[in-house]
């Protein structure tokens, strides 16, 4: 009997558990047909409000009714084919651009039938030696109208023996000339702009990424991984080859020792914050999606979520702090693009590799229910702490407690190994709190903040005013400075 | 000394000695008697500095002399390597140099010089009376055998089959094209010498030796590598330059017997036996291990006085067995964990394996260990971690593991070697003593056969409508719809089911690093079968894995689509990676069954062919993009050398009202657009041309070594197999063209008062 009873309750309480974030965001599942194998790589929504998808299959579908609020008679319309595995659309100026193996496509309809009838080249020449790991990613257009792409590393045989610029990003400008930027990308699947217009990638946790990470491509850059190196010889390479990699040193050791090693903007600790993370989509949407206006939303593959990162600019460098924001998605989150109502559909697929969900493809779109979750909304770093900003006034009594606040930092070792631990690992005291007088802001002293490090905290015990719970109780900041 | 020479093949053992390479491989070896795990674990602030120095007792073969007593568990004996056949797999001359000053000869060796006190002559005396009798206790070959093999793939399997794990690299190997260490690391841990291989061994010898190191040394460190006759041959090649063996001495009696006398004073059958006729000779006991006075003095001294053995200790060394020493009233016992530890030391598995934290490749040789499956990255590359073994595999499955005989990552270049039963034997106990401890939850195996899994649900779990185990592992020899891990096929054959299941439900915290996610977080199920009972779903794969052979393949595996692809009403505009028309191709499949590629790369039609058009399995299913060949028949090759213009750019594709594709793209001062399209069974192209100079001519048809564009009338040409037909314009001025053996056709094209000129033709094959 106490078994059965023991049995109820994990279940109660399991389902609690998934319905807290379903609440708040709810997620609509678009049908798909079963002859469309649809495993969504690019998203791009179209002038008109239909949404036009790539998929691995090098097909391009354009479906209408995806804004129902129960879509059921979505119809699907195939606007193009036989590319070659495009992961990436965008729309701009009446035409739709994807970045296939080999080059950067532009595809226009030109005689109103829907179907591309012109597939034209706009930039390509980057090597390619037939690895099967040199997925190219893009495009994504920034404010002046330059095209950015990014390039897999290659990883196992090859047929050919250019890899140049592999594991660099790209810039294609208006003309289509193109250059490379930055370099030391192992898979960087996602590209995306914050509100300012500054170009960010993420990176998938493996060799000389010990975690997943948000990556700011600057000119002249080095990401941290070394198969990039060889192409540092090239004429158009931005920055020097370091004579030598240092290795076992920690990141932040590394980062001192190699002049053009940046650090990420984010870390997203590994299965702390998802496996392996994706797409970068900043929210325009003003207040349509909920209270994180002009934050990064990121695509997370393997437990088929999203995630939620939050920059700021500190003595002319971005870094941030990553949040978990939704979880529990039919497959594995890929691409993410808005919707003209302010919902995001999530463009799904787990081709390749194993992805938490039901379902091996598809997209589903989260709808804000206009309800406001507890959340921590923004932490940001301060001379001597963080000050944390709340999505609703807090307890005082729990907000007030030290013990409330789990605070530790690390950082991750550098090498060629796959993934790695976290390291120097020490755990912080908060010195000092302070609630504003709405209650939404916590100003924390932090004794020992060190840069370059991540600092992870816990608030398990903090509720709201109205004794909510937080929906995610966690926070993980990149303290490359300290302001 | 009247040697006499069998050898015939004189000339081929100096030409192979000129590419011996163990000169080659990177030899700044110390000169104390390399330990392994001596070397890694132990420096001079080692406050665990007593267990150096007992492992090294042992190694040394101290205790061989010096009874270790009580102690013996923890400083076992060991012997030396067998004497045995010696004519046929030594070199006489290296085995006289070798006894007369093993250090010089080997550096690093464990063998202790024993004719240090004697003058060079005796020593020299000594050493060949040695020889003498060693050589005459086993028959000598009837001739040698001429070396054979391949010295490259020698080279390549030393660098990759784990080799040098232990030993070392030769420094000009490039290890690991493409992996990410492309940077590699010092080696830091000393390796243990070879050698001068090339002089020591007969190239049978060696070959023999790499084939079983065991049988020839039951207690040697060296264990037995899997491998074929040909790669040891390849192997042995590589080492020692293909020896055929210095010959063989005539045998003179008195020296044998003085050698006879000599390995009895000496003391040599403390650590060896002579084969052949199975002589058995006593060896002398030395004072035992209790009794020694801890002190540098006797063989721990600086240099040892005559007649002692003389093992060049480093200072190091001497400390640590002297710290040993002096701890031996102490001495307890070992725990199961300490057992297993100091086995790990003395036969280096910590070379490849870590266990609790310590151990695994070091990072100046993690290079070495590569992998076939792309993708698998570290966890594809190193040996698998050793921490919670015995609450991994079961004892049998230890068993087989530590023989060699169970391989069940073939992507892993490195090879697990065989130890021996023996060794296989004790690890198989200890692992399990040490670590299937404290009370671990049964699985419904045992004794609630209600509530155990059944084989349907474990199917329909593996599968891609379950969790989809077969994503990512590969099942029974099946190929996984993604990377190509580990075949599930072994796990109800190796695992402890509950380490099965408490694995599935946190992989993370048996394996740190791994990329295995978990299916049932915090052991919630998320599949709705069985009620979301997790105990049953991970039982049920165990049931599905046991019975597979009885079972159909998962759903996602067994119903792999078909993915011909077929024009049927318009045409198929498909980009993949394709032989012969590269990485940027464009084919494009036409319902009248005929069928071209486009290079969009080198600017150029590279293939047409008839039949079935082609299979998208490598472009949309198979993760490692392997090339598309054409599914049809009469491949044509496009003859190379008859591209428009020098330079050009791809631009483009525009598709008409049927679907049919033209082709843009700048060739020089050209603006260019290329349609190719079936006509009765053949092709027409159709060429169109720009904005060009008028005056420059066009290459139609090439043709090269020699052979000859055939004229067949004024408008039609042949090449072989190709027959080119110029259908417009009818008055173009032709030639044909000669250069360097090759032919070239070309064509004046006519430019019209816009500017433009138009050229159509038919290709037949």
């Amino acid at each position: 009997m106490k078994r059965l009873f023991s049995f109820f309750l994990s279940v109660v309480a399991t389902t609690s558990l998934f319905a807290a974030e379903e609440d708040y965001y709810k997620a609509v599942t678009i049908p798909v047909p079963d002859h469309i194998k649809l495993e969504v790589s690019g998203m791009a929504l179209l002038p008109d409000g239909r949404l036009a998808t790539a998929n691995r299959r090098g097909e391009i579908w354009i479906l209408d009714g995806v804004h129902d609020a129960t879509p059921t008679n979505v119809t699907y319309k195939l606007f193009a084919s036989g590319l070659h595995e495009p992961l990436g659309l965008a729309w701009r100026d009446g035409a739709l651009y994807t970045v296939q193996r080999t080059e950067l496509t532009r595809l226009r309809d030109t005689n109103r039938d829907d179907r591309a009838d012109e597939y034209l080249t706009v930039a390509k020449g980057w090597g390619v030696t037939g690895n099967y790991h040199e997925y190219a990613y893009g495009p994504v257009f920034d404010h002046s109208g330059n095209a950015w792409l990014t390039l897999n590393c290659t990883i196992g045989n090859t047929v050919r023996t250019n890899d140049a610029w592999r594991g660099w990003s790209l810039k294609v400008d208006t003309k289509g000339n193109w250059q490379p930027v930055s370099g030391g990308f192992r898979s960087p699947s996602g590209i995306g702009l914050n509100r300012e217009g500054g170009v960010f990638a993420s990176e998938q946790q493996g060799n000389w990424f010990a975690a997943g990470a948000l990556l700011h491509i600057q000119f002249g850059v080095f990401h941290g991984h070394a198969s990039a190196l060889k192409s540092c010889d090239l004429p158009q390479a931005t920055f020097k080859k370091p004579a030598s990699l240092p290795q076992n040193l920690t990141i932040v050791q590394a980062a001192r020792e190699i002049p053009a090693l940046e650090l990420p903007a984010v870390w997203l600790p590994y299965r702390k914050m998802g496996m392996s993370v994706t797409d970068v989509l900043c929210n325009t949407n003003g207040m349509k999606f909920g209270p994180f206006e002009d934050q990064l939303f990121i695509g997370e593959f393997t437990m088929s979520g999203v995630n939620r990162v939050f920059l700021e600019k500190i003595k002319g460098q971005y870094q941030g702090v990553c949040f978990p924001f939704r979880k529990d998605l039919q497959s594995a989150t890929v691409r993410l693009a808005w919707g003209h109502d302010g919902s995001l559909f999530v463009g799904q697929n787990n081709r390749g590799w194993n992805s938490l969900g039901t379902r091996s493809y598809g997209l589903q779109r989260l709808n804000w229910t206009g309800k406001t979750p507890f959340e921590i909304k923004t932490m940001q770093a301060q001379s001597d702490g963080f000050l944390l900003t709340f999505t609703k006034p807090v307890n005082r009594e729990s907000a007030q407690a030290s013990s409330t606040y789990e605070l530790q930092s690390y950082t991750y070792p550098y090498h060629a190994n796959y993934g790695g631990p976290e390291t120097d690992i020490q755990k912080l005291t908060v010195n000092q709190i302070k609630i504003s007088s709405d209650g939404l802001n916590a100003r924390l002293v932090v004794e020992g903040l060190r840069e370059g490090y991540v600092h992870e905290l816990r608030l398990p015990q903090m509720k709201s005013s109205t004794g909510e719970m937080l929906l995610h109780d966690s926070a993980f900041y990149t303290l490359n400075q300290i302001p | 000394m009247r040697l006499v020479l069998h050898s015939s093949f004189c000339w081929i053992v100096a030409l192979l000695s000129v590419i011996g390479t163990t000169e080659a491989i990177a030899a700044t070896v110390p000169s104390h008697p390399i330990v392994a795990g001596f070397e890694r674990f132990f420096t001079a602030s080692s406050t665990n500095l007593v267990k150096g120095g007992e492992l090294l007792l042992s190694e040394l073969r101290c205790v061989n002399c010096h009874d270790s007593g009580e102690h013996k568990e923890r400083i076992p004996t060991l012997s030396g390597p067998l004497l045995d056949n010696l004519p046929t797999r030594l070199n006489f001359d290296y085995l006289v140099e070798w006894l007369s000053k093993p250090h010089a000869s080997k550096p690093g060796t464990l063998m202790p010089h024993l004719l240090s006190g004697e003058s060079e002559q005796a020593q020299k005396d000594d050493a060949t009376a040695l020889a003498f009798y060693l050589f005459s206790t086993s028959p000598f070959p009837a001739s040698r055998e001429a070396a054979s093999g391949s010295l490259e793939n020698g080279r390549r399997l030393y660098h990759s089959i784990g080799c040098v794990a232990c030993h070392a690299p030769e420094e000009a190997f490039k290890p690991g094209e493409g992996s990410a260490e492309s940077v590699p690391e010092q080696i830091k841990i000393a390796s243990i010498p070879l050698g001068n291989l090339q002089r020591k061994y007969s190239h049978e010898g060696l070959v023999g030796f790499l084939l079983d190191p065991v049988k020839w040394h039951p207690d040697a460190r060296m264990p037995r590598t899997p491998m074929s006759e040909s790669e040891a041959a390849d192997l042995a090649l590589y080492l020692s330059g293909g020896n055929l063996g210095s010959g063989l001495p005539a045998l003179l009696p008195d020296r044998i017997e003085k050698g006879r006398k000599r390995f009895a004073e000496l003391s040599c059958a403390a650590c060896h036996t002579v084969g052949g006729a199975g002589e058995s000779i006593p060896a002398l006991k030395a004072k035992p291990l209790a009794e020694i006075n801890a002190e540098a003095a006797g063989c721990l001294s600086d240099s040892p006085p005559p007649r002692l053995p003389d093992y060049q200790l480093s200072p190091l060394q001497r400390q640590a067995i002297i710290a040993a020493l002096k701890n031996l009233p102490q001495a307890k016992p070992l725990a199961a964990a300490q057992r297993v530890h100091r086995h790990m030391l003395a036969l280096n598995c910590y070379a490849c394996h870590a266990r609790d934290g310590i151990g695994g490749p070091e990072t100046g040789r993690a290079v070495y260990f590569q992998t076939s499956g792309a993708d698998l990255e570290d966890e594809g590359r190193f040996p698998p971690p050793l921490t919670g073994v015995g609450r991994k595999l079961l004892p049998q499955a230890i068993k087989r593991i530590v023989q060699g005989e169970e391989r069940i990552r073939p992507y892993m270049t490195t090879r697990m070697p065989d130890f021996g039963e023996h060794h296989a034997e004790q690890f198989a106990k200890t692992f399990s003593a040490t670590d299937l401890t404290g009370t671990i939850k049964p699985t419904p195996r045992d004794g609630n056969e209600h509530l155990t899994g059944r084989s349907p649900w474990g199917r329909e779990l593996i599968g891609t409508k379950g969790v989809g185990c077969i994503y990512c592992h590969d099942l029974n020899g099946n190929k996984s719809l993604g990377i190509r891990a580990v075949d599930l096929l072994h796990a109800p054959k190796r695992l402890h089911p509950e380490w099965f299941r408490d694995y599935l439900i946190d992989p993370a915290s048996f394996k740190p690093g791994t990329r295995m996610p978990s299916f049932w977080p915090e052991g919630k199920a998320v599949h709705e079968l069985v009620g979301k009972n997790t105990a049953r779903q991970i039982d049920s794969l165990w049931v599905y894995l046991t019975e597979l052979d009885q079972n159909r393949l998962p759903e996602g595996m067994e119903e792999k689509g078909n993915f011909e692809l077929k024009p049927t009403n318009a045409p198929i505009v498909f980009r993949t990676f394709m032989k012969d028309a590269g990485l940027h191709a464009i084919s494009v499949g036409f319902p009248e069954g005929v069928h071209i590629a486009f290079d969009s790369e080198q600017v150029r039609w590279a293939l047409a062919w008839r039949g079935q058009f082609l299979d998208a399995e490598g472009t949309w299913d198979d993760r490692f993009a392997p090339l598309a060949e054409p599914l049809g028949t009469n491949v044509l090759q496009w003859p190379l050398g008859a591209e428009v213009g020098d330079e050009r750019q791809f631009k483009g594709y525009r598709l008409d009202a049927r679907g049919v594709p033209t082709f843009l793209y700048q060739a020089d001062t050209w603006e260019v657009e290329d349609t190719v399209e079936p006509i009765a069974g053949n092709l027409r192209r159709t060429l169109t041309l720009r904005g060009g100079s008028p005056s420059k001519w066009l290459g139609l048809l090439s043709r090269h070594h020699g052979e000859k564009i055939e004229t067949l009338d004024d408008r039609v040409w042949s090449a072989g197999a190709v027959q080119l037909r110029l259908v417009q314009p009818a008055t173009a001025r032709t030639a044909i063209l000669q250069n360097n053996g090759s032919q070239h056709l070309i064509v004046s094209p006519e430019f019209d008062a816009q500017g433009e000129a138009k050229l159509v033709m038919e290709v037949r094959w």
